[in-house]
């Protein structure tokens, strides 16, 4: 192989690198004309008497001294094939972040809830803090992978993030922590619904005619099995606390859907809110008609008491303000 | 990076359409991208080759903007000549009049730098 041999070599496999992920046509083209390019010089330096180690030299300077053109070219070219980008090509920078500040405070919020996640159970060693711990964590993770998700798919990743600001709301005494939980929490629920009224890339919407209850079959499906494990284990408490949750899930969906909402994310925080609130109705209905040996220490009532109660705070917080950002935004039909 | 006005040229890109230009008005119609870098270098004594990724960046860059026209040689012509076919560009009739505005604007005769074509290899 001689010298320019390999600096062509050089040449087209620089090309190859950069044009990866370009669409087609255009990345053959620049190939093609950058292997013509190549052979032009090749014979040409032939002709003019220049050694074949100057003519390799002067291909691979010119390709590094192209460099960054070719990385700008390349950003140019994606943002193009990109008909629907998030970020258009010739955004002002300036715009970008007002848009997007919030994902900064989602990534320290996200990352500060991983840690406190995976410290909490060293910190506190007993089976409650653990599950707090590994529920902490997870929502952290997930508000990190929903930074990460939502260049492809926006609806997710910002439906990530904003469940993930969850964890930040039991802190209320610490203040700043539900304070960033609400600056993440508003912007990503407003991102999320406008992806859901425009469409995004990722982003598939069934058509009207193919939409299920899918919340109140998989409630039902729950409740189903809820059933079936409280008659297994006999006891009168864990039944109470197995089924009030996917119980209050139905009632609450069937309550709802009567009532008007503006978009998907006024409705699921609705239904939230009205699953937390008739989750705590059934609990006392329980408590107060059960006998004596009615336990509600039990860890699995205090349990699912604890997770739709944060459920339907959460839910409330997720209402007011799919309700207050919706503003002229409305569903489509 | 600064965005430019609309309309303006940058230097790259006035060297290319001049040496299009230049290429035309000595019956040469056509040009491909190595043709281009060596006729803006010159006799290759002052100035290197322009860099690959800044030549077709500009080639491509006008070619959006109606000021060059391209299309692919004939793959027989290419064959024939034992060698890959070339894009050949030409300059529109908007490119000549953006060229023309530009000098005007700039109160200038035809660049210093203007490139020296040499024939087709």
């Amino acid at each position: 192989m001689t010298a320019p041999d390999r600096a062509e070599a050089v040449v087209l496999g620089w090309a190859r690198v950069y044009t990866r992920g370009v669409v087609d046509d255009t990345r053959d083209r620049r190939l093609q004309e950058l292997g013509s390019d190549c052979f032009e010089q090749r014979r040409w330096g032939g002709e003019v008497g220049a050694s074949p180690t100057a003519v390799a030299t002067s291909m691979v300077a010119r390709t590094l001294a192209g460099m960054p053109a070719d990385l700008l070219w390349r950003q140019a070219q994606i943002a193009t094939s990109r008909d629907r980008s998030p970020h258009p090509r010739g955004r002002p920078m300036g715009q970008w972040i007002k848009d997007n500040w919030w994902l900064a405070i989602a990534g320290v919020l996200g990352t500060m809830l991983t840690v406190l996640g995976v410290g909490l159970p060293f910190e506190d060693r007993t089976v409650g803090a653990a599950i707090g711990g590994v529920v902490i964590a997870a929502l952290g993770i997930g508000m990190l992978v929903g930074i990460g998700l939502r260049r492809r798919n926006r609806r997710v990743g910002s439906t990530l993030i904003a469940v993930g600001t969850l964890p930040t709301f039991p802190f209320f005494w610490t203040i700043f922590l539900p304070l960033l939980g609400i600056a993440v929490l508003i912007p990503a629920l407003r991102d999320a619904n406008d992806v859901t009224a425009q469409g995004d890339i990722g982003t598939r919407l069934p058509p009207p005619a193919d939409r299920r209850d899918t919340v109140m079959l998989a409630a039902l499906a729950v409740l189903g099995v809820a059933i079936a494990a409280s008659i297994m284990i006999g006891s009168q408490t864990a039944a109470a606390a197995l089924c009030a949750p996917p119980l209050a899930l139905v009632i609450a969906r069937a309550a709802q859907r009567r009532l008007p909402m503006p978009n998907r994310l006024a409705r699921i925080g609705l239904t939230m809110f009205l699953t937390g609130a008739a989750h705590a109705v059934l609990l006392a209905v329980v408590v107060v008609g059960a006998d004596s040996s009615v336990d509600l220490g039990e860890p699995i009532a205090v349990a699912t008491g604890a997770v739709t109660g944060a459920v339907g705070v959460f839910g409330l917080v997720v209402w007011v303000a799919a309700m207050v950002t919706s503003r002229d935004r409305t569903e489509p039909a | 990076m600064p965005r430019r006005k609309p309309g303006t040229l940058l230097p790259i890109e006035v060297d290319i359409l001049e040496a299009g230009l230049s290429g035309q008005r000595e019956g040469q119609d056509e040009f491909h991208g190595f043709e281009l870098a060596r006729s803006i270098a010159g006799d290759g004594a002052g100035r290197k080759l322009t860099s690959h990724g800044t030549l077709y960046k500009a080639l491509g860059r006008l070619e959006d903007a109606g000021l060059l026209a391209s299309q692919w040689e004939d793959v027989e012509l290419a064959h024939q000549d034992g060698r890959p076919r070339r894009r050949l560009y030409t300059v529109t009739g908007l490119g000549e009049r953006r060229l023309a505005e530009w000098r005007q604007e700039h109160s200038l005769a035809p660049s210093p730098r203007q490139p020296r074509w040499e024939g087709s290899a």
